[in-house]
């Protein structure tokens, strides 16, 4: 009787998670990203130990940064009077940011002009660049703020740099060759890092952002919006087929592609506004590029 | 046909529900291919959480995320299956291949995974270290050793992971963060002894087993309490390494050190007295080979200080209980 009664009890906690999952109006896309995230976040935390041993200074980080940013520089279009006063504008706003980071690294912000680069990524040293695309899509100069603290923190806590170090040791490369460093491309920065390090480097962000006088809602807005448009966008497998030709070409494009869920973030961003107060009635700074 | 009609989410609870199914059938009818065929469902669901379930973003407004109130009741699944799989006719094909234990596993393992996505980072080994302490109390409330092999391999990924994550991999600039210095490392290590008392106890039941072959699985039947405490103390021991302050590690080696010989004493272990003696030894080794000439002058006088008097009350234990220590040694 006892057991037919606790046969009874599982049943119905089955039952009502399933009508709960059944009738959740968010479609969760099939994919191999815990697997990947596990392989990313353990592979980061193993890489740490030896990079901690083998820190390159400062002095040697701005020297690499300085010749990664020429290089991607003289591949970029060069920069109109219109896009020259965009960038003026991203470097007064990332200065008054990177004044709060906690290395003295003389940081600076470059912009690509290709409306079609909605990202933004950081070297090592100290250059940020932005995508025109990701600017066109800013409402606020709070969410700037936001994003150009996420990247200065990349740099802040040696996210950056332990990417051409882990890139140098794989390849044999020299740090010292200039040659060396342009066998480095650049989407080794652009596709992202580990899910722990890009949810340190929002929560790092957003503080900075913060302590710099800007509004903790420009996160807020700028992830729910990302979350509104993943879920959007994100391709839905409709049957088994689907999820399995889905699940192949997401698990050969996103080793690396392991920036955790817009709704993670946006859950990070609200925890840590709760738990260091940060404002969010400021009002919001408008967003003037020109 | 579950796999293309229910939600993506939906898929692998749907097909623990099937297994579960089959496998009442199997048990009722006494079929072992129903049952055999249960078992492969229910491994599918297993692995399918891995694509959906586990990832599934917890959407402003819900309380619960999803990956709990998905994964949880194929765990619970799982365990009641193994639950009644404890009962003789149940499975008898368990003599010559055990599906108790896989399942038994699934239903940990599940649990220890939901726990990884669930729990902030750097909070995964306390969450580990809570389910340690639920399944050593399981191992003795219901006798059963599965539940110790279970806890012992968390405890080895509870340390894996601690000193990759929250000691070596932790953030560079977390001095002020008491989350991601000591505090939760402080926490872990401390709820990992807390599990000591029912080690000693597990220790006696399965004292009187015979021998089993692998070193493991002795180590794991016979000396709970050895892995119990060494990996706290690695824990405790790295952390003070790594994330205190230089001029402290050495006083905190040494205070670390004597409140292992006390424990040692209190509890009649050798390898604990062992271990603390040794971890004192390393004190005066450091004192000597370098902080005596690269410390600052208040931290060496600190340092000095407290470890000549902690050398001082090991050494007086040891004289008063001269006789319990030659008779334990």
């Amino acid at each position: 009787m006892k057991q037919v009664l606790a046969f009874v009890a599982v049943l119905i906690i089955a039952g009502v998670s399933l009508y709960y999952a059944q009738h959740r109006k968010y479609a969760d896309a099939v994919s191999a990203n815990a697997v990947v995230d596990v392989a990313a976040d353990w592979q980061r935390d193993i890489s740490r130990v030896p990079m901690r041993i083998t820190r390159i200074s400062d002095q040697e980080e701005k020297r690499i940064g300085d010749e990664l940013a020429q290089q991607y520089k003289s591949n970029d279009a060069a920069l109109n009077p219109k896009t020259r006063a965009t960038e003026h504008y991203i470097n007064a706003v990332g200065g008054r940011v990177a004044a709060h980071a906690k290395r003295r690294l003389p940081f600076r912000f470059h912009l690509v002009s290709d409306n079609n680069l909605i990202n933004a990524f950081a070297l090592p040293g100290g250059h940020i660049f932005v995508g025109q695309g990701l600017l066109d899509r800013m409402t606020s100069e709070d969410e700037l703020a936001f994003v150009l603290g996420h990247e200065i923190e990349h740099i802040d806590h040696y996210h950056a740099v332990e990417r051409v170090q882990i890139e140098a040791q794989l390849k044999n490369l020299s740090l010292e060759a200039v040659a060396s460093l342009a066998q480095i491309p650049v989407t080794l920065w652009q596709i992202g890092y580990s899910k722990d390090e890009e949810m340190e480097a929002d929560r790092e962000g957003l503080l900075l952002a913060s302590a710099s006088g800007y509004s903790a809602q420009g996160a807020v807005n700028l992830l729910e919006r990302w979350t509104r448009l993943r879920q959007e966008y994100v391709i839905h497998a409709e049957n088994p087929t689907d999820e399995l030709s889905q699940l192949a070409i997401d698990s050969l494009t996103g080793y690396f592609r392991t920036h955790p869920l817009p709704s993670e973030r946006l859950a990070q961003a609200n925890e840590v506004i709760a738990q260091d107060h940060l404002p969010v009635d400021k009002p919001l700074k408008s967003f003037h590029a020109e | 046909m579950l796999w293309s009609e229910l939600q993506p989410l939906s898929v692998a609870l749907g097909l623990a529900v099937f297994g579960l199914a089959l496998f009442e059938l199997g048990h009722w009818r006494n079929l072992k291919q129903i049952r055999l065929q249960g078992y492969s469902v229910l491994i599918a669901a297993f692995v399918r959480i891995f694509f959906v379930n586990l990832t599934a973003a917890t959407l402003p407004g819900e309380t619960i995320s999803p990956r709990i109130y998905t994964v949880a009741p194929i765990a619970l699944i799982y365990f009641f299956i193994w639950a009644q799989m404890q009962s003789k006719t149940a499975s008898p094909e368990s003599s010559r291949w055990s599906p108790t234990d896989l399942i038994g596993y699934l239903g940990t393992a599940s649990i220890a995974a939901l726990l990884y996505f669930q729990v902030p980072g750097e909070w995964i080994i306390f969450a580990w270290a809570i389910a340690v302490l639920a399944l050593m109390t399981a191992s003795l409330l219901l006798d059963k050793e599965i539940f110790l092999h279970q806890s012992e391999l968390l405890v080895a990924g509870i340390v894996t992971r601690a000193l990759a994550h929250n000691i070596f991999g932790g953030s560079y600039f977390a001095a002020g963060n008491w989350r991601g210095n000591i505090g939760i490392l402080s926490l872990t290590a401390g709820l990992l002894l807390l599990t000591l008392p029912i080690s000693f106890r597990l220790r006696v039941r399965y004292a009187v087993l015979p021998n089993p072959s692998l070193l493991v699985r002795k180590l794991a039947l016979r000396h709970p309490e050895q892995i119990l405490f060494f990996a706290p103390l690695v824990l405790i021991s790295f952390m003070i390494a790594v994330k205190m302050n230089p001029g402290m590690v050495t006083l905190s080696w040494g205070v670390e050190g004597v409140m292992v010989i006390l424990l040692g004493l209190l509890v009649s272990q050798r390898t604990y007295r062992i271990t603390g003696l040794s971890l004192l030894l390393l004190c005066v080794a450091k004192i000597v080979v370098r902080d005596a000439w690269h410390l600052g002058e208040r931290d060496r006088y600190i340092t000095f200080i407290v470890l000549g008097a902690a050398l001082t009350l090991v050494s007086t234990l040891y004289g008063k209980y001269r006789e319990t220590v030659r008779r334990l040694l």
